[in-house]
């Protein structure tokens, strides 16, 4: 045992004396977090629109807009808010320059200019626009009738104002299940964190592999094999010390998340095993990487596209529940797909360390296949001229 | 004057030593092909639609109801979406909805038009599916805008009311509202803008090139510093030729490997996933403006790294952070201060630039993308004469 330990711990050792890899396991997973929830955290909108002005008008409408369940923003200018909604960054713009303004408060007809964009989204809400500059005119009328039948503005103004709450309403009933739902309950970043917990563990064991390339190409391997240790104690040392790596990795994405963005990560019991679990598959993964390949660079090439495939296929860039019948079949063949259902029943569902054992079951096996695969290969690949 | 039949001989040979390493490949082609292909699995269904499809709208209006009953004609006068309204029992309403027959009901209580008349209150339902669509947003828009009409006229009695006017007076001023709603005081008047946006397909091609464009153009440059640890440095520089005739070969070599793949991958990516970037002149004016952007910082990491080690990670970082920035996964939407930090980076003026000429923009329309790559040109070129060489150290 103190030989396994003592290879891995010389594994942890390459690892952390390069800097370089403090960069990537440690702050890009969190600015990647970062960048994920700031991006996702206000899309629950019907819409979003650019309003160009800054007078009672613009105010109004953006109130009136608001209250629709648009988002909006202002844009500096008419040229600002066109190049907005040419690149996607709003539905639609509308542009109330100060001859619109004028018009509006003297009490004229007034029209005003709206730049919807080209997707559906932007017909859309072209439509709540309308709605929004309807219910204006309609309350300047109302306002405009009381003032005609001689009620001074104001008292006009106060005696809408009292009855504000008469009159219809409109209510949404929503009927059958809703993605909403699935994810209601989750905080701005969780979905994110949970994510690239498995893309980063994953992507840094299998760069990782390219440091065993390199114990085999300066002849460490072969040197450890000819020791008085058996070629599973050494494979065994290999093993422990991409684990070692993987599972700091993961505990440091996990405490770190939870400190500094407050992701919910649910039963730390059962969301430990998941991550080990998943650790011991990286880890194997790594191996079997080391072992088939003989270039480092080739390696780490492989290792990028590999990691971020399989985790685009394993519901780390997209959630699962929008993946299409089809592609969730080839998902279930990685264990990010496992990770995912196993930290969406914690996260989620409040899961415990019993929820989560068919998915941790099926992780494991993954390791029983990968493992002795990778040892074999390790084995037979020092006897292979690099 | 540089000498270049000893710069074309050391590019032409570093570029055939580039192609016979398989990481070029791998890096350039292989992995961000793979890349585009899993993600135009994933996201090609899932983008904005370009537009809204039909939809079925059922009404329950109570028979004889005159405020109500202009709701159906409402609906069916919109052609965006195309709108066909038919009628439903309300019992039925919320089964009908579930069951796909139609995509939203409307329910108008029972003596509705009585109740608004009156002043009292009413509520109108709008059934949606729990995953409801930009559709049945748009029908729910309509149905606020309807009823908010009927409220005009609901409220504005009951405030004349209670300003204590007589019932003439009352009805003077529904009158005077009704015939107002007529021609309504705020209209809108819809103008044209640009596109500027990238399908889905397009945009995973153009995000995934920009970003795999760093490894690509590094693999040139880089090999300025491999010389180096090598020893070959010294021994080149001992040639009959200008000192700075070496750097300018290893530039060019990143200049034709940046170009290259770059123009590969956009070509795979129209001819393999339908994306369209438009006519080649201002593409190519792109491209080459970005692998010269793109180039040049990657010239200085050459002149700060110590070693070819540190030169690859801190390009890989320095890719990384501004590809994801820029936005080659996902693109940074909104207009606060993250998208216009996004936007002053290489691979989100590259996507940016392709959405233009997408669009049908020319050389001219690319003054927004051009400008960041002269940005990024200008700074690199100062820091690079600023910071000292490590050579010798």
């Amino acid at each position: 045992m103190g030989q396994v330990l003592t290879i891995a711990r010389t594994a942890l050792h390459r690892f952390a004396r390069d800097r370089s890899n403090w960069f990537f396991v440690l702050v890009l997973p969190l600015f990647l977090i970062v960048l994920i929830g700031l991006q996702f955290s206000d899309t629950a909108s019907s819409g979003r629109v650019t309003i160009v002005g800054e007078g009672a008008l613009a105010q109004d409408l953006a109130d009136s807009l608001e209250d629709l369940d648009l988002s909006v923003t202002t844009a500096d200018d008419a040229e600002a808010a066109q190049t907005v909604v040419a690149r996607g960054r709003a539905d639609a713009a509308v542009i109330l320059d100060a001859s619109a303004e004028a018009s509006w408060a003297a009490g004229d007809a007034t029209s005003v200019e709206v730049l919807p964009g080209s997707a559906a989204a932007g017909q859309a809400s072209l439509q709540a626009i309308e709605t929004g500059l309807g219910s204006l005119a309609d309350a300047r009328l109302q306002q405009q009738a009381l003032v005609g039948v001689g009620l001074a503005a104001d008292a006009a103004r106060d005696a809408l104002a009292d009855v504000d709450d008469a009159g219809p309403t409109v209510s949404v009933t929503t009927v059958g299940d809703s993605l909403g739902e699935e994810f209601a309950g989750l905080g701005r970043f969780d979905l994110g964190a949970a994510g690239q917990l498995s893309l980063f563990v994953f992507l840094t064991s299998l760069s990782g592999a390219g440091f065993l390339i390199d114990s085999r190409r300066l002849g460490v391997t072969a040197r450890e094999l000819a020791s008085p240790m058996t070629a599973n104690q050494v494979i065994a040392g290999e093993v422990l010390g991409r684990f070692g790596i993987a599972l700091g990795q993961g505990a440091y994405i996990v405490v770190g998340t939870a400190v500094l963005f407050d992701v919910d990560w649910g039963d730390p019991l059962a969301t430990a095993l998941v991550l080990t679990a998943f650790c011991g598959v990286s880890a194997a993964a790594a191996i079997l990487f080391g072992a088939m390949l003989d270039s480092p660079n080739v390696a780490s090439g492989v290792g990028v596209g590999v990691g971020l495939v399989l985790a685009a296929l394993g519901g780390s860039m997209l959630p699962l529940e929008l993946f299409p019948d089809s592609l969730l079949v080839v998902s279930r063949a990685t264990p990010h797909h496992w990770a995912y259902q196993a930290y969406a029943e914690i996260q989620r569902r409040g899961g415990g360390v019993v929820d989560v054992l068919p998915q941790v079951g099926v992780l494991v096996a993954m390791i029983a296949v990968l493992l002795p695969l990778g040892a074999w290969l390790l084995k037979r690949s020092t006897q292979r001229a690099l | 004057m540089m000498d270049l039949s000893a710069i074309w001989t050391m590019t032409s040979s570093d570029l055939r030593q580039r192609l016979r390493d398989k990481s070029v490949f791998i890096f350039g082609l292989a992995v961000p092909l793979a890349l585009i292909t899993v993600f135009n699995f994933l996201f090609a269904g899932i983008g904005d639609a370009e537009s809204m499809g039909p939809i079925t709208v059922g009404v329950a209006i109570p028979d004889g109801d005159q405020v109500a009953d202009g709701l159906p004609g409402v609906l069916d006068g919109v052609d965006n979406p195309d709108i066909s309204v038919q009628d439903v029992v309300p019992t039925d309403a919320e089964a009908a909805v579930e069951d796909d027959s139609i995509d939203v009901a409307v329910v108008v209580p029972d003596g509705f038009g009585a109740t608004v008349l009156t002043g009292g209150q009413a509520d109108v339902e709008v059934i949606v599916p729990a995953d409801e669509g930009l559709e049945e947003q748009v029908v729910t828009a309509i149905v606020l805008g309807y009823v908010d009409r009927v409220t005009a006229l609901s409220t504005v009695a009951s405030a004349a009311s209670s300003a204590g006017f007589d019932e003439a007076a009352v009805q003077q001023v529904v009158a005077t509202v009704r015939q107002g709603t007529q021609s309504p005081g705020l209209t809108s008047v819809v103008g044209e803008t640009s596109d500027e946006q990238l399908g889905v397909e397009a945009y995973l091609v153009a995000g995934q090139t920009a970003l795999f464009m760093f490894f690509t153009i590094g693999f040139g440059v880089i090999s300025y510093v491999e010389e180096r640890e090598n020893g070959t440095l010294p021994r080149l520089q001992s040639m009959p030729i200008r000192p700075g005739s070496i750097i300018v070969a290893k530039t060019l070599v990143s200049f034709v490997l940046g170009v290259a793949s770059t123009t590969v991958l956009l070509t795979a990516g129209s001819m393999l996933f339908g994306a369209s970037f438009g006519r080649v002149g201002p593409i190519a004016v792109l491209v080459v403006a970005t692998v010269v952007a793109v180039t040049s910082l990657v010239l200085l990491v050459t002149k700060v790294a110590r070693t070819s080690e540190q030169a690859q990670i801190a390009n890989t970082i320095i890719g990384l952070v501004l590809g994801m920035l820029g936005g080659a996964f996902f693109p940074v939407t909104g207009s606060g201060w993250l998208a216009r930090l996004a936007d002053l980076t290489p691979p989100a003026a590259f996507i940016r630039g392709l959405g233009i000429t997408s669009g049908g923009g020319g050389v001219t329309d690319l003054g927004g993308p051009l400008l960041v790559m002269a940005g990024f040109l200008l700074v690199a070129i100062v820091a690079f004469v600023a910071i000292p060489s490590r050579e010798g150290q």
